[in-house]
């Protein structure tokens, strides 16, 4: 396993609640600066992996290391992490600013400012009221700041845009990607895997327990997995384009008037010159990602 | 103490920096403990040699007693009910360092109500007494302040035995409610129903050897012997929330 060249580096990591299993010997690696999305549908074991990485489970069996550090001495390596797990948790009855004094006082930090990291967040109007008055978006926000509490190198993030409307979800995009560019390597859950396609560029995908990918994005939707889309300049020439992609073995369909060609982006050059070779002339030709979600489906029913 | 159990205390004692919580602890147990010890004086003859300076307090040791069993099993329990202990566990890694800081908050609360409680009853005492013809400003002098100051200091080590019994709750059960209903319900109603019962046993069981303790001692019973049952008491409840927590996956 990998030691030191990957912020979260886990290895046959599994977690057993009695004779259920609920994470199954996953093995993935997590680059140092990557936003990394980490996908899977209820249940499949996400809270249950970042619980083990923060220690706040134990493993069944397994390994696992956080930036450089095993997981079983997280005194070596919690003091650069910070996490949002299951939901922002804070004591109702007490304001932002308070909370995030208590957390501040406990991580061991004086000089923390609980105002900038309010501010950071866009939560500095609301700092002084109690917790307890506060949206889901707010809650969610003020989660996050007590996450940036120790300025971590590592965020662990657990589904934050839970429950938040479409300002609010940007507004938490625009957050994670801004931490991102100062060097920070984030962790991210999230069911809404439009906005996880938007802003990571590494998947680990989990489904069951079990691990269905981890990688970068290109790898999950770039290159091969593009689709090509063509259109001849006569719509009767649509039947011949789609023989001409069927006789190379290419997955062929036709929708409006276009010839989809599953998984074959990398061969549009190609695919032209077979087309003006049979006197078909294109009006267009575009290449099309599957979307994060398609993918995700499409994997799912795989296995 | 660890740097990091200092945190924690230092965080903790965060939480009882609060206006409505200090108002409402601070205000509700001068209440109680004006209203018990003006009755206990009330209900004096004249010249009563029985009542002297702590005879109030001592009154007034029960109510703050299960003041203390409510507050540390909520503030203990409420970590887990809130899910703040994940919060808390991520920034304080070391679970024996949160414990050390909590009881070492709860400590320092436990005191100053103790404190507190003794200084209010103290006055009501002094106040009362004048009316009903005892001088009680030798209890202020010399050899008896001493004595005086030890029965507040036993005072407050019985009620810090009812707190810790507070949190070992928590600890167990990681319901506020049912902590402090489980605590309550022993304290008040299972070992008044066993004492009545079985009159032999009733000073040895738990809450009520604590407050033998708080008094500096019972009939029959001496200050070291209160002093080591409720060690052996604490420990009994102690290791196993100690060990559970240890032990027990922090999740909701």
């Amino acid at each position: 396993m990998s030691d030191n060249s990957y912020a979260i580096s886990v290895e046959g990591l599994s977690k057993n609640y009695g004779t259920r299993r609920s994470v199954s010997a996953l093995t993935f690696n997590v680059p140092y600066g990557s936003i990394c999305g980490f996908v899977g549908p209820n249940g499949s074991g996400k809270t249950t992996t970042m619980r083990m990485l923060l220690s706040l489970i134990s493993k069944t069996s397994g390994e696992g290391r956080v930036l450089g550090s095993a997981i079983s001495e997280p005194m070596k390596y919690l003091d650069r992490v910070g996490a949002m797990i299951e939901g922002p948790a804070f004591y109702p009855s007490m304001s932002g600013v308070e909370n995030l004094k208590i957390f501040a006082r406990m991580g061991g930090l004086r000089g923390t400012d609980p105002n900038s990291l309010l501010a950071q967040v866009g939560l500095a109007q609301r700092g002084t009221s109690k917790y307890k008055t506060y949206s889901l978006g707010m809650k969610q926000r003020l989660g996050i700041a007590a996450a940036l509490i120790l300025d971590p190198e590592l965020l662990i993030l657990d589904e934050p845009t839970n429950g938040l409307d479409p300002n609010g979800i940007q507004e938490i995009r625009e957050l994670i990607t801004g931490l991102a560019q100062s060097g920070r390597t984030i962790f991210i859950s999230s069911h809404l895997l439009s906005e996880l396609e938007v802003i990571c560029d590494y998947f680990v995908m989990l489904k069951a327990g079990e691990l269905m990918y981890a990688g970068f994005k290109e790898g999950l939707l770039g290159g091969n997995n593009c689709d090509l889309i063509a259109k001849p300049e006569f719509g009767v020439d649509l039947a011949n384009l789609a023989n001409i992609a069927a006789l190379r073995g290419l997955d062929t369909s036709i929708r409006g008037g276009f010839l989809h060609i599953q998984r074959a982006g990398e061969l549009a050059a190609e695919f032209n010159r077979w087309a003006c070779e049979e006197e078909i002339y294109l009006q267009s030709l575009t290449t099309s990602s599957p979307s994060l979600e398609t993918k995700f489906f499409e994997m799912s029913a795989n296995q | 103490m660890s740097k990091s159990a200092f945190d924690a205390t230092r965080g903790e004692l965060l939480k009882f920096r609060r206006l409505s919580f200090l108002l409402s602890v601070f205000g509700s147990l001068g209440v109680l403990t004006l209203l018990i010890v003006g009755f206990a004086w009330s209900r004096a003859e004249k010249h009563s040699s029985s009542m002297n300076l702590t005879t109030g307090f001592d009154m007034a040791l029960f109510f703050l007693g299960i003041l203390t069993l409510c507050i540390c099993a909520s503030y203990t329990a409420q970590e887990y009910t809130y899910g703040t202990l994940r919060n808390v566990l991520v920034l304080t890694p070391s679970r024996q360092a949160f414990l050390i800081g909590k009881l070492s908050a709860l400590s320092a609360l436990i005191f100053f109500l103790t404190l507190y409680t003794f200084l209010v009853s103290s006055v009501v005492s002094l106040f009362m007494s004048g009316r009903h013809g005892v001088n009680l400003i030798p209890s202020l002098e010399g050899k008896a302040l001493l004595t005086t100051l030890a029965h507040c200091l036993n005072g407050f080590l019985g009620t810090m035995a009812l707190g810790i019994f507070g949190i070992a709750l928590g600890l167990i059960t990681r319901s506020p409610i049912i902590a402090i209903s489980l605590g309550l319900l022993w304290s008040l109603i299972i070992e008044s129903a066993l004492g009545g019962a079985l009159p032999r046993i009733g000073r040895w069981l738990p809450t009520a050897n604590f407050e033998s303790l708080a008094q500096s001692g019972a009939t029959g019973f001496t200050y070291i012997h209160c002093l080591g049952l409720s060690a052996f008491y604490l420990l009994l409840i102690s290791l196993p929330a100690l060990y559970l927590f240890k032990q027990r996956d922090v999740s909701q």
